[in-house]
C-alpha cells in the first residue's frame, strides 16, 4: 500500500517538478512525507527557512 | 506547525568547510525548515523563531548565536521587518543578525528528531517504517511526533494529524499520552 502511495506522489511530484522547476531537494521531502501536508494538486510552492537559535 | 513540510538541525554561516558538532568551527548550530507558504507564511516563523528562543541576550560563542538566513530579498524585507517589531513592542535591542544564506550543512543523524529518539518504542516504529535513516528524519510525520513530544502544537491540530501518521494504536495512544501531559 505503502509503494502505491508513494508511487502516486512520485508520479504527482515528477510532474510538478517538471512544470515548475522545482528542486530536487524539495521534491526529496515531498516523496519522503508520508502525510499530505501539501496539496499535489496544485504546484508545491515550497520554500525553506533557515535559522540559528542559540 | 502546520504547512512545515520537514526540519533538519545542521551548521551554517561560518567558512570551516565540512563542519561536525566536534568541529563546528566558525559555525552556529541552525535548523533548516521546509515550508509551504500557501499554509504558514514566512512572517509567521518569524514570529515564532522570536517566541520561540532569547533574541536580546548576545551569545557567549559563535556556536550559540542568533541569526536569521535569509533567502532573497523578501525574506531579508521580512526579518528587518520582525526586528522591527521586537523592538518596538519589548523597548530592548535585539541581537539576532540578518545574514544572506549561502550553506548549510546537515547535523550528525543522532542529532536530528532528538526528542522522537528519546522515545525508543514509537522511534522503533518510525524506523521500521522508514528503513533508511535520513528518510525518517525528513519526513513530515518525524517532524509533527517531534514536535507533538516536545508539546508544541494545538490539540485540534494533534487529534487531526495522529491518524494519519501511520502509527500503531500503542505508539498512538503514548503519543497522546506525552502530547497532553504538556498541557
Amino acid at each position: 500500500m505503502k509503494k502505491a502511495i508513494l508511487l502516486v506522489l512520485a508520479a504527482s511530484t515528477l510532474l510538478s517538478v517538471a512544470a515548475y522547476g522545482r528542486s530536487d531537494e524539495t521534491m526529496q521531502n515531498v516523496l519522503t512525507s508520508d502525510i499530505p501536508a501539501i496539496d499535489l494538486s496544485r504546484p508545491p510552492l515550497t520554500e525553506i527557512a533557515t535559522f540559528a537559535l542559540g | 506547525m502546520e504547512g512545515v513540510i520537514s526540519t533538519k538541525v545542521g551548521y551554517a554561516g561560518g567558512t570551516t568547510p565540512d563542519p561536525t558538532y566536534r568541529a563546528i568551527g566558525d559555525h552556529s548550530e541552525a535548523i533548516s525548515l521546509v515550508f509551504d507558504p500557501g499554509i504558514i507564511s514566512y512572517e509567521d516563523l518569524l514570529r515564532e523563531l522570536f517566541k520561540a528562543h532569547d533574541p536580546f541576550s548576545p551569545s557567549y560563542s559563535r556556536q550559540y548565536a542568533s541569526i536569521i538566513f535569509v533567502h532573497d530579498e523578501d525574506q531579508k524585507q521580512a526579518a528587518q521587518s520582525a526586528v522591527k517589531q521586537t523592538e518596538q513592542k519589548s523597548g530592548r535591542t535585539v541581537v539576532t543578525e540578518i545574514l544572506p544564506y549561502t550553506a548549510f550543512y546537515r547535523a550528525e543523524d543522532y542529532h536530528q528528531k532528538y526528542v522522537l529518539k528519546r522515545h525508543s518504542s514509537i522511534h522503533e516504529e518510525m524506523c521500521s517504517i522508514y528503513p533508511v535513516e535520513q528518510d525518517m528524519t525528513d519526513s513530515t510525520a518525524a517532524a509533527r511526533i517531534n514536535g507533538f513530544l516536545s508539546g508544541w502544537g494545538s490539540p485540534d491540530h494533534f487529534e487531526r494529524t495522529l491518524p494519519l501518521l501511520g502509527l500503531s494504536e500503542k505508539s498512538s495512544k503514548r503519543l497522546e499520552a506525552v502530547f497532553y501531559s504538556h498541557r
